[in-house]
């Protein structure tokens, strides 16, 4: 397909390994090609003029040239380096796992300019959460030491990366019977695709709230910047994101690596915050 | 691959898992040991050996070392309120080499990585916190590498240590870390917004 020496393309860095001496192969998620594994060379040397262009979750205008396997690096220009989720570990490891995430679900040099957008946007809006938030010594006094909002929008990457490719989730109506759901408790089944009407739930699947349904909804057919900024419960934000996990368990077939860190982020958290509130605004 | 003798094809194989040695790489330093002195070769392999026999990890800072405690815990001239956390062993050494520093160190042995499954568990972290509750530490230097893995553990770290302050009063604990610059020899066009940020946050003053 492609005839030139060298192309150009934008990039947002999902995953680095270390090759030889210096080296680097970098994945990169692009609007064009996909995901692509390419050579980065010299970048773990400190004089290196593109490492501080590759590092993960950057994102850069890239200079390639073609290689005899993987195509190699020649220049790189940051665009955004998201320097404000880097000052703290809860976005640092959120911007992890939208980066496994995207590893994850997405085969190589299959276009997905979707996925390249969304990526974006959702660092776009977590640098900008991690910069609104205080520093990480203050959070006993913080007004949202729950992290609902970077919770909700893990939530929105997962249930729009699913729709992206190929397995959108089931919130509007029964993934069984397709009856539309009502505001009554539901069920939830990942093995059908999402939530079941309570005639179906009696057969499979486990309890999906109201509240919980109603917040997937509104996740799944807003733009990001129209979701609200509610106020959840522990429980709540909890039961959201064990049915977003059973989904992902269930296409992957297996856990993200990620989910453990989030988790112990989490119960150091909760070990030192008062008691939570009940669920506000909803 | 299928004419060679077994033992060439064996010493290729074993050198090409060495990191950063492809088959090509393994191939040329199997036919230069072929073509060596038998003493020199057998010099290598007695090396080999005795790094794996002789090597330890000091119990205190798990740097590499032939006696426990290695000869920087050892040594009376170094400032033992003053603890470097490093990545890796040969971070100990390029440190080394400057002859700028003269506290102690402590040795992580790899940074955290969720990409890679790398948890605190995976590294010497307890036994960090264990060292700065049981010594007179009074300045952790975090110096993991300037990167989003390094700087993910040095995030944790400073949550860590941070917990243990109010458990160590009235010692207080000073966490710091390496200054973030720009290269010697590089050229500020091209350092990314990352590098420039923290040096500008980290200008130093004339004293003019
Ligand atoms: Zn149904
Ligand atoms: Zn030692």
């Amino acid at each position: 397909m492609r005839q030139q020496r060298s192309y150009s393309t934008r990039a947002i860095v999902l995953k680095r390994i270390n090759l030889g001496e210096a080296d680097r192969i970098v994945t990169l998620l692009t609007p064009t090609h996909g995901k692509i594994q390419v050579v980065a060379k010299g970048v773990r040397r400190p004089t290196s003029k593109l490492a501080g262009h590759l590092e993960l979750l950057c994102h850069s205008q890239l200079q390639l040239a073609l290689g005899r396997d993987l195509d190699i690096v020649t220049q790189a220009e940051g665009r955004e380096s998201f320097l404000d989720l880097r000052m703290s570990q809860w976005h640092m490891t959120c911007g992890f796992y939208l980066a496994e995430l995207v590893d994850r679900f997405l085969e190589e040099q299959t276009q997905h300019s979707g996925v390249y957008f969304l990526m974006l946007e959702m660092l776009r809006a977590l640098d900008a959460d991690a910069a609104r938030s205080p520093q990480e010594e203050s959070i006993d006094q913080a007004n949202d030491p729950l992290h609902t909002l970077s919770q909700l929008l893990l939530r929105y990457f997962e249930i729009h990366l699913l729709s992206q490719v190929g397995y959108e989730p089931a919130f509007r109506a029964c993934a069984h019977c397709a009856a539309e759901l009502r505001p009554e408790p539901n069920g939830f089944s990942p093995s059908l695709g999402g939530a079941l009407c309570p005639r179906c739930s009696r057969f499979w699947s486990r309890p999906l709230s109201v509240k919980a349904l109603h917040v997937l909804r509104v996740l799944q057919r807003s733009e990001w910047q129209a979701v609200p900024h509610w106020r959840l419960s522990a429980s709540l934000l909890l039961e959201i994101e064990r049915v977003m996990h059973d989904l992902l368990r269930f296409h992957l077939e297996r856990d993200l690596k990620t989910w453990s860190f989030l988790e112990m982020l989490r119960l150091e958290r909760n070990l030192d915050s008062p008691a939570l509130p009940s669920a506000q605004n909803l | 691959m299928s004419e060679l003798a077994p033992p060439v094809a064996a010493l290729i194989e074993e050198f090409s898992k060495l990191p950063g040695i492809g088959i090509k790489t393994a191939q040329r330093l199997t036919f230069y040991v072929l073509r060596s002195p038998a003493d020199q070769a057998r010099r290598l392999a007695e090396a080999i050996l005795r790094v794996k026999e002789s090597i330890i990890y000091c119990s205190r800072c798990f740097n590499i070392t032939e006696h426990d405690p290695c000869s920087i815990c050892q040594d009376p001239q170094r400032d033992r309120q003053l603890v470097c956390v490093v990545e890796e062993p040969l971070d100990v050494l390029a440190l080394e080499r400057t002859g700028a520093y003269k506290g102690l160190y402590h040795v992580l042995h790899g940074a955290l990585s969720p990409l890679e499954g790398i948890g605190p568990d995976n590294l010497r972290i307890k036994e960090l916190l264990e060292r700065v509750r049981h010594e007179e530490i009074h300045e952790i230097v975090l110096a993991t590498n300037p990167n989003f893995e390094g700087e993910y553990t040095a995030n944790y770290l400073v949550s860590r240590l941070r917990e243990l302050k109010s458990e160590l009063a009235p010692r207080q604990l000073k966490i710091t870390s390496l200054a973030r610059g720009l290269p010697i020899g590089g050229d500020l066009e091209y350092a990314d917004e990352g590098t420039l940020r923290r040096s500008i946050e980290g200008r130093l003053d004339l004293g003019a």
